[in-house]
């Protein structure tokens, strides 16, 4: 039996008092595992904390409770600077790729950042590397000299992923990456994520309020709400018959089609 | 079922940019009958926006709308774009179309409680205080929006909420014709099967037709009955939707098809 | 490049007209020695060229000491501005250091560096200036240095702001996750997000300054004689108002015209970088 990559345990995180407003539990108990190579969807509606649990995780945010443990290191009690190498191993892909790339960069230098932040790849070399993973997530060249502002939303969450697996790293966390695309486009990059993530046996926490593509994504399905887990399970089981009231809520909200004819 | 001349006839609508040389609308030409539940999709760039804005008259103050355009509501020609001297078109928006927008939120005015924006549509149209409150009341119930949050300000609402409350605000005066412009997009799947879900029943209900503008196949499929699929601006399929989904027969809308995700457990 | 004026405020002819002016006045600093009809510290010693209204040969008149105050005007330019240009520089540089410290730090120090600005902003910078020059006379330099060290505070509260605004955004959120560090974040990440704010407060700075060491010069605590500044040709001028109104006006003119400039393109600016800023 082999060690998870990511183990998640009893995170919790709250948000302070704020003049009249209570203090509130964002999130409270998540405890979940992720293997190496393992695709686990995050589901839940809008609020329900699945944004929150991405950043503790990631130590984004400082949790208030919990225990992550990532490769085998504790990552909660990690100084600043191992914190900060440690991050080329799991990245993070945003909902909103014209807020989460740098206005003022080019796609070249975006891209190329995490080279430069961790010493992999400088001058000709770094030139190269940020070629090749341009290219692997299907733009051309003369996209590296434009701005964030140029890009389609599709070109601009392409870029945000060639940025996020510049590093090469082992986990992959895709908050709601698609969900901002239209249905062509959204197809695309789930389709490009499919491939990376094959080829270089990413792990990777999805996170999503549409259970259809969870199903082609993901192997195990944990469900969130108001800041719990309320299920988890893989995705043949869920799919079959979820446990849950607000996962066959969830499932039922789905919407169904007339099943094609064409392939 | 329908009567013989249908409720929307549009003609060659052809809308331009000149400051970006672009046509955002070539030349379209459709029809929606009376009580008739169309979608109007296509991806980004497609066009389906500008020409649901088109509609109503409210371009874009950059757009330029061809001369040979022609816009027959229930017999109207309507000028295609907003006159302030004319008031055909603000009688007609409101009160036999109405306009539901992507973003309820910035939609909602931030300082007035939800039903009290409800009860300003009627009392805009001539009805008087009292019965128009009864009737946002009322409406707010259809939507399934109970008293307590019916007095609740846009910013104490959830995305899906704000929807329903805006869906309640368009059916208010019984419209001929309801034109939604992407209207769950930025809603979780639970707030979008509610807000569909309301939308249909309402539009059952009043016999109103419906133009829905959405990129995504999933709403067109529990919600419409025909499809027209734009690209670049240009009618490229108009099919029942059954037929659409079974036999596609544009490749982009063989594309749009294929894109959809979908679940493979049958139910 | 991020931090030049927008196009939307070089179209405006208010915008153009003042923008002509401030590179008027820095062609005039840089290359006025080649411009001068005279050396503006030569004097005749002939007693009959002492204080002379405007005539051709001297198109702004003479001084006291028989100098061309044309000559003398054009080289107030130079000292003037240059004066205004370094303190300008020196309250961009101690400004933004310190504010940017204060908006990327945690909340103690962030405090601690803030409450030193409220304490120097009590004190009005006319005073601290009138404190500093009366301890002795100083150098175009060390002018500076003081002009500049009296400016910065406001100039910190504005970084700060920002540099707290664009902490909050997405791309900064982003870039932590890929393992940037602090300084890279601020650098990177943020700062240039913040020049725009930066060029429009150093535009209305110098604005401020000009006619602060003018002031000073003119009360004979600034720019002494014989290197001439606009404040000192007035000071000249002033014993004998009505007899040499020329030594006033023409100073005072080329004092308006640079401020009413900076002024002009550093609102405008303001507006088209924060539009929810502008005072009506």
């Amino acid at each position: 039996m082999t060690t998870p990559l990511l183990t998640v345990r009893d995170l919790a995180v709250r948000y302070p008092a704020r003049g009249a407003r209570p203090a509130t539990q964002a999130i409270d108990g998540i405890t979940f595992e992720i293997a190496a190579g393992e695709t686990l969807a995050l589901v839940g509606g809008s609020g329900c904390g699945k944004s929150t649990v991405a950043r503790a995780a990631l130590r984004l945010l400082e949790p208030d409770a919990g225990h992550i443990v990532f490769a085998g290191i504790d990552i909660g009690t990690l100084a600043a600077g191992p914190l900060r190498a440690l991050r080329r191993r799991m990245q993070l892909v945003m909902q909103d790729a014209s807020t989460a790339l740098t206005p003022w960069m080019t796609v070249g230098a975006l891209v190329a950042e995490p080279l430069e932040i961790h010493n992999i790849a400088v001058g000709a070399a770094a030139d190269h590397a940020v070629r090749l993973l341009i290219d692997d997530v299907g733009l051309s060249a003369e996209f590296l000299e434009r701005l964030p502002h140029e890009l389609s939303g599709g070109q601009r969450q392409r870029v945000a992923i060639a940025r996020a697996l510049a590093s090469g790293p082992e986990l992959l966390v895709l908050d709601e990456a698609v969900s901002a695309l239209d249905v062509v486009v959204q197809h695309e990059i789930l389709t490009l994520l499919e491939r990376l993530q094959r080829d270089r046996g990413l792990a990777c926490l999805f996170i999503t309020h549409n259970l259809a593509l969870v199903q082609r994504m993901a192997s195990r399905v944990a469900v969130m709400q108001g800041g719990r887990l309320v299920e988890t399970a893989s995705t043949v089981e869920f799919f079959l018959g979820p446990a849950h009231p607000y996962s066959r809520e969830l499932l039922d909200a789905v919407p169904s089609y007339p099943q094609p004819i064409i392939p | 079922m329908s009567t013989s001349r249908p409720l929307l006839e549009v003609h060659n609508l052809t809308v331009r940019f000149p400051m970006h040389e672009v046509v955002a609308v070539d030349r379209l030409s459709f029809q929606i009958a009376r009580g008739e539940r169309v979608a109007l999709v296509g991806g980004s760039g497609s066009g389906k926006s500008a020409t649901a804005l088109a509609l109503i008259g409210l371009s874009d103050a950059a757009a330029v709308v061809e001369a040979s355009s022609r816009i027959v509501f229930d017999g109207h020609e309507l000028p295609a774009l907003e006159d302030e001297s004319s008031d055909t078109l603000r009688t007609l928006r409101g009160n036999r179309i109405a306009m539901i927008f992507q973003d309820p939120a910035a939609a909602l005015n931030p300082s007035m409680s939800v039903r009290d924006q409800i009860a300003e549509t009627a009392l805009v149209h001539g009805v008087s205080p009292a019965v128009a409150l009864r009737d946002a009341d009322v409406m707010l119930a259809r939507v399934g929006l109970h008293s307590a949050l019916g007095h609740a300000y846009a910013h104490e609402l959830s995305g899906g909420q704000c929807q329903r409350a805006m869906i309640a605000m368009a059916l208010l005066l019984r419209p001929a014709l309801i034109i939604a412009d992407e209207p769950t997009s930025s809603l979780d799947v639970i707030a979008q099967a509610q807000v569909l879900t309301v939308l249909r029943d309402l539009q059952r209900e009043t016999g109103a037709a419906l133009l829905l503008i959405t990129h995504d196949l999933g709403v067109v499929a529990t919600t419409c009955t025909r499809v027209l699929v734009m690209h670049a601006g240009q009618l490229v399929e108009d099919a029942p939707v059954e037929r659409l989904f079974r036999a596609p027969e544009h490749p982009v809308s063989v594309a749009l098809i294929r894109a959809v995700p979908r679940l493979a457990v049958g139910r | 490049m991020i931090a030049t004026p927008p196009a939307s405020l070089r179209r405006s002819g208010v915008s153009q007209v003042a923008l002509g002016v401030l590179v008027a006045a820095a062609l005039v600093a840089l290359f006025g020695g080649l411009l001068s009809p005279h050396d503006p510290n030569a004097f005749s010693g002939i007693v009959g060229m002492q204080n002379m209204p405007p005539s051709w040969a001297h198109p702004f008149g003479t001084d006291g000491l028989s100098r061309d105050v044309l000559s003398r005007v054009i080289a107030g330019a130079r000292i003037s501005l240059g004066v205004g240009s370094v303190a300008v520089v020196i309250t961009v540089l101690v400004g933004t250091t310190w504010g940017a410290l204060a908006g990327s730090s945690d909340a103690w120090l962030d405090d601690l560096l803030m409450r030193v600005v409220d304490a120097m902003l009590v004190i009005p910078r006319v005073l601290l200036l009138l404190v500093l020059a009366s301890a002795g006379p100083m150098s175009p330099w060390k002018l500076s240095v003081a002009l500049g060290l009296t400016a910065w505070p406001p100039m910190s509260r504005v970084v700060r702001a920002q540099v707290r605004a664009i902490r909050q955004r997405d791309w900064v959120l982003a870039a932590r996750a890929l393992g940037a560090s602090r300084t890279r974040l601020l650098v990177r990440h943020i700062l240039p997000g913040v020049m725009p704010h930066i060029a429009v407060a150093a535009t209305l700075s110098f604005a401020a300054v000009i006619p602060l060491e003018a002031g000073l010069s003119f009360l004979g605590l600034g720019v002494r004689p014989p290197t001439a500044s606009w404040g000192n040709i007035m000071r000249d001028g002033a014993d004998r108002m009505l007899d040499t109104w020329w030594m006033l006006l023409f100073p005072a003119l080329a004092i308006m015209a640079t401020v009413a400039a900076f002024n002009a393109v550093g609102e405008r600016w303001r507006a088209a970088v924060d539009p929810q800023q502008v005072v009506r």
